[in-house]
Order: structure tokens, then C-alpha cells, then sequence
């Protein structure tokens, strides 16, 4: 999979990298630094100014949106009421891009989601409303929906932001045991040593710019994060090899 | 409580059926919807036919007279089945397509604006319909000259012109206001609010046309002729059956407009589609029979509490209770005090908010969030 991203609109400037299917790629950088900006400029929901991305070789720029949605799907960091609907019925609009059918989704598309929501754990909650479960269910729910868009290429923005350690653990893992099908998954964190334990990649953008792209291991050093957060950290690796950083403490400047 | 258990997972049982699968019971719940919203809408539609203050006669006299009359051509026609041709059946019509038009359109509201307490007059269809429909009544409007004085469909062309005057203004200003949902509750309600005024200031000045003016806002279906009702009845069955198109899109814009645009909709473009076509029915709804509240906002809950958040379920229940529910109140209207016509508006707020209560009692948690 090759994905070229440039733009001269200023909140993503001359962006460029490509990164191959199958795996978990992070991206990190401060907020406002353009990384939602790119995520909706990968799935054509903001148009570009120039430049071009490509998916499988492919420029998204002439496909119509039913075509962009059936190569990228995107997870939400929250959902907004859901005015009724059921975590099945939330998860068979995954479907939406495909559907064929003037009324009902077909059988197939049932087996999918039943499928899907088994794999997810959240099949037990099938007829529950949406707001009716923990932030960690939702989330996972909303993640079962943008896997049954069957998609090239899923981003995921900022999944983990208002979920506790433990949930926070558990989605990660969801998503990288999802990435091992033909299937690309793009993540949007701020913490760094989650994305550096479970990512395949990191995509590090400061301003707008890309920074630096490669193994966490290896792009993940204290200069990096100085430059990147203006924030003096140290990175470790602790006693089972995992990388992890520790942020010092921040001199306020008052007036 | 296991009794009661029972209870409910047998009307389950009944609605949903014993299917396997999700689908299953999904068709078995839309037959149901369909099976039953049919025959009572049969029933109720007789009775309509069979009831009124002047004379009550049994189903098999009535339809009798019925089918005489459409025997005869409309000539030479006697007194009963003048009662129930020219009369009671065209009113039956009209309270059944208002009933419908008004709860697709304020479920079709509902959730494009995603707000449970939108109603289809939220965008200011019946304040302006109302400002022109009492600028005629009170003061003898006749868009200068073009529409002869005495034409019955002079205070219904007004009440269209106001509403999708109101309309677009509100649609105006939502845009230039960002097009974001809030924007149009938000204009809806401010140019509600100008209309309003100046209807109080017409009503202020309107001398003895008041009580005129006062029932035709209150609404009611007593003064619906044949012609009158097919005005009713073409638009808003022709936009009744292209927003039922739409169940799935609306399904989708439930989810936010982010996601519902990801998915491949338009959703800026589906959203003003969706709100013109109900604002367009509303205001037909309106043009004849005057502003009747409630249905419009609850008939599309009570479908979303009976049948679930699928509007390929909410719709056809719509139509299903709206038109039950308008039909009843009608008759309820015209029967509590004999010869005195109470307002069908008050009525059907009456009939709806007990039931509508209960459901919110053991159903509301839907809405938490």
C-alpha cells in the first residue's frame, strides 16, 4: 500500500510517506499538529489542496465517497447519542457502503456482524442501546463498525483518550490482533509508550510536517521528543525489552 | 414480576416472532407493524364513516351508503349518503394523510436534527403559515388581487406561502449560521419568534374575526370537502413515500454527521433534501386543517419505543399510528359534546400523553446521553 500525502494548505505541510499493508502504524504528535486534518483528508471528508493519496496504487481523488468508504473506514474517539440504536444495528451500518438490497441488509452481511461482534466481545450486548454501555464497550463497538466496512485502511482517532489503563490495553490489542488480514491500520494516540509497545510503525508529525517515520524503537529517543513536545523526557527500555517514555517535569512561564 | 415477564416476553413474542436471526425478527416485526397498522386503520377509518353528531349508523349501512353513492356519481344522491360521501369521507381522508404527513415528517426532523424534541413546526412552518393564514381570515389578504377573495383555497395557499416563507428564512439563516444542526433548531426558533409576534399583533386587531382566526390555529378537520382533502392527499402521499425512500440514510445520519459522511452520504445534502421535503409537507399539512401539535413529535417516539431506532421500522410505524391516532382524535373531537366541534390539536394531546408517558416510563432510558 502506498499512501503520498502532500498539501500546501498550512495545516498539513508537505507531507509525504507511504507505508506498507498489514500493519499498525502510529501517529504521534502535539495536538493541532495536523493529524485529524490528514486522517479527513485521507477518507476525502476535507479535500485536498494538492498533492495526492494513493491507496493500492489508486489516487482517492475521483472515486466517489461510497467507493473511498469501502477502502477506509474510520473510527470516531466518541460517539454522540445514539438516539435508540442498537449495538447491532450500529454495527450492520458498517455495512451501509455495500448494501445492494432496497430494505434489509442480506443474510451474509448478518453472519459478518454476528461475527464480528463475537470477535470484539461485545456480542452479548447486541440489543443494548449504544449510550447504555462503558466507554471501553463503545469504543469497541465502534471499532466492529469500521471492521465491517471490510476496509484497505482504518484510522482510528485517539481511541484510548478517555478510557482507563486496563481498556486502553485491551483496544490496543484488538487492533493489533485485527491488522494481520489484509487490512492497515492507521492510530492517532498522544501516549507514546502504548503506541511504541504495539505499533509496527510511527508516523511522528511536529506543525504540519512529518518528522520522522520508522520502528518506535528506533525513532523514539529523548532528542526527538524535546523537539517534537518541547519537553524533556527519558526513554527507556524496561526489564522485558518494551520501550517506555517518561516525561519530566514542565518549567511554567509566568508572566 | 415473572408474570409481568411473561407478559412482555410474550408481546415480544407476538411482535418479534421466533426468528434465529436479527433479520428474521426484523421482518416478522415489520409484518407485524404492517398487519396490525392496517387493520386498525380499517377499523378506525369505518367507525370514521359510521360516527357522527347527526347520525350514527352500523359499519354495513354505512358502507352500503358508501358504495351507492360512488354507484351514483355524485347525482340524486340521498341524505345519508351525502353524509357519508361528500362528509364524513373526505374528513376521514384528510385526518388519515395529516396524521401520516405529520409523523413522517417529524420523524424524518428527528433525526436529521438528532434532537428528541423536535417537532415538524420546529423550523417555523406553522408560525409563518399561521402569519398568512390570519393575515387572510382577519384582514382579507388576497395576494393583492391574484387570488379571488371568496376561492377556498385562499387561507391554504397563504398558510403554504407562510410556512415555506418561514422555511426558507430559517434555512437561510442556518447556513450562513454554519449549516450545523443546532443552527437550524436555533433559527427555526428565532424566526418562529418573529412570526409569532406578528400574529399576536394581527390577533390584537383582528376584531370579531377572532374566534375565526382562533380555530383555524387550534386546527381542525370540520370544514374538509373532497376537494380539500385531494389537495391534502396528493402531495403529501407523493413526499410521504420519497422520504420513506430514505429509512437507511437516516439510520446513517444517527451516528453523526462525521461518520454518516465517511460512509459515503452527503449528509449537508441529505439533510436540507430531507428538511425541505418534510417542511413542504408540513405546510400542506397545515393549509386546510390549522396547526395541530403532538403528533408530529410523538408519534415517531412512540414507533422508536414500540419497534426500536431502525426507521425502516419508525416509518412504517408512523404511518401506521399517525394516521390511527389523528383519525381517533378527530372522531373524539366531534363526539365528546355533540354539535360542538372541540379543537382535534387539544384532543390528540390528550389521547397521546398518557400513553406516551407510560412508554417514556419504561422505555425513556433510550433517550439517556
Amino acid at each position: 500500500m502506498d499512501k503520498v500525502y502532500e498539501n500546501g494548505y498550512h495545516a498539513d505541510r508537505d507531507v509525504s510517506f507511504s507505508i506498507p499493508s498489514g500493519k499498525l502504524v502510529g501517529l504521534i504528535g502535539p495536538n493541532g499538529c495536523g493529524k485529524t486534518t490528514m486522517m479527513r483528508c485521507i477518507n476525502k471528508m476535507h479535500m485536498l489542496t494538492s498533492g495526492d493519496i494513493l491507496i493500492d496504487g489508486e489516487s482517492v481523488i475521483p472515486k466517489t465517497p461510497t467507493e473511498v468508504a469501502k477502502l477506509v473506514s474510520n473510527v470516531p474517539a466518541e460517539m454522540t447519542a445514539s438516539f435508540g440504536l442498537t449495538v447491532f444495528e450500529t454495527v450492520m451500518l458498517g455495512r451501509y457502503p455495500y448494501l445492494q438490497n432496497m430494505w434489509w441488509e442480506t443474510d451474509e452481511d448478518e453472519t459478518l456482524v454476528e461475527e464480528t461482534l463475537k470477535k470484539f466481545g461485545v456480542h452479548h450486548l447486541q440489543d443494548r442501546a449504544l449510550n447504555m454501555l462503558s466507554s471501553g464497550e463503545q469504543q469497541r463497538v465502534l471499532i466492529a463498525k469500521a471492521y465491517v466496512q471490510e476496509p484497505r485502511l482504518m484510522l482510528v482517532d485517539e481511541p484510548t483518550s478517555h478510557l482507563d489503563m486496563k481498556f486502553k490495553l485491551e483496544v490496543m490489542e484488538y487492533l493489533k490482533a485485527m491488522v494481520k488480514k489484509d487490512m492497515t491500520i492507521l492510530v492517532a494516540e498522544h501516549d507514546i509508550s502504548l503506541m511504541a509497545r504495539y505499533c509496527d510503525l510511527c508516523v511522528i508529525m511536529k506543525k504540519g510536517e512529518l518528522v520522522a517515520i520508522g520502528e518506535p524503537k528506533k525513532v523514539i529517543t529523548p532528542e526527538l521528543i524535546k523537539d517534537v513536545y518541547g519537553v524533556e523526557a527519558s526513554v527507556g527500555i524496561d526489564n522485558e525489552g518494551d520501550l517506555y517514555v517518561l516525561p519530566k517535569r514542565v518549567k511554567i512561564e509566568q508572566e | 414480576m415473572s408474570e409481568e415477564g411473561g407478559f412482555r416476553a410474550r408481546m415480544r413474542g407476538i411482535i418479534d416472532g421466533h426468528g434465529e436471526t436479527h433479520m428474521q425478527r426484523k421482518r416478522h416485526r415489520m409484518k407485524f407493524v404492517l398487519c396490525t397498522g392496517t387493520i386498525l386503520t380499517v377499523i378506525i377509518f369505518i367507525a370514521m364513516l359510521c360516527i357522527g353528531p347527526t347520525k350514527t349508523m352500523g359499519p354495513i349501512e354505512a358502507l352500503s351508503n358508501l358504495f351507492s353513492a360512488i354507484g351514483k356519481d355524485g347525482s340524486e344522491m340521498t341524505p345519508e349518503e351525502v353524509m357519508v360521501f361528500s362528509s364524513r369521507l373526505p374528513r376521514a381522508l384528510a385526518a388519515l394523510v395529516v396524521g401520516v404527513g405529520l409523523s413522517i415528517a417529524g420523524a424524518g426532523y428527528q433525526a436529521v436534527i438528532r434532537n428528541p424534541l423536535v417537532d415538524p413546526y420546529i423550523m417555523g412552518v406553522s408560525s409563518g403559515a399561521g402569519t398568512l393564514a390570519i393575515a387572510v381570515i382577519a384582514f382579507d389578504f388576497t395576494f393583492f388581487g391574484l387570488i379571488s377573495s371568496n376561492s377556498i383555497y385562499l387561507v391554504a395557499i397563504a398558510a403554504i406561502v407562510g410556512g415555506l416563507l418561514a422555511f426558507l428564512l430559517t434555512m437561510t439563516l442556518a447556513n450562513r449560521a454554519g449549516g450545523t444542526t443546532n443552527a437550524y433548531v436555533l433559527s427555526g426558533v428565532v424566526i418562529g419568534l418573529v412570526f409569532g409576534a406578528f400574529q399576536t399583533m394581527m390577533i390584537v386587531f383582528s376584531g370579531n374575526k377572532v374566534s375565526d382566526v382562533l380555530l383555524w390555529l387550534f386546527g381542525s378537520f370540520a370544514n374538509i370537502t373532497w376537494e380539500k382533502a385531494v389537495f391534502i392527499m396528493v402531495p403529501v402521499i407523493i413526499i410521504s413515500l420519497l422520504i420513506f425512500r430514505y429509512a437507511k440514510e437516516l439510520n446513517l445520519v444517527l451516528l453523526g454527521e462525521n461518520q454518516a459522511s465517511q460512509m459515503g452520504l452527503n449528509v449537508k445534502r441529505f439533510n436540507a433534501l430531507i428538511l425541505t421535503l418534510a417542511s413542504i409537507m408540513t405546510a400542506f399539512c397545515v393549509a386546510f386543517c390549522g396547526i395541530i401539535g403532538f403528533v408530529g413529535l410523538v408519534v415517531p417516539h412512540l414507533c422508536r419505543m414500540l419497534f426500536g431506532g431502525d426507521h425502516r421500522l419508525v416509518l412504517p410505524g408512523s404511518i401506521a399510528l399517525g394516521g390511527v391516532l389523528m383519525m381517533a382524535a378527530d372522531l373524539a373531537a366531534r363526539m365528546i359534546i355533540p354539535g360542538n366541534e372541540l379543537p382535534v390539536g387539544a384532543i390528540t394531546t390528550l389521547i397521546g400523553v398518557p400513553v406516551f408517558a407510560y412508554l417514556l416510563f419504561v422505555r425513556g432510558k433510550m433517550y439517556n446521553g
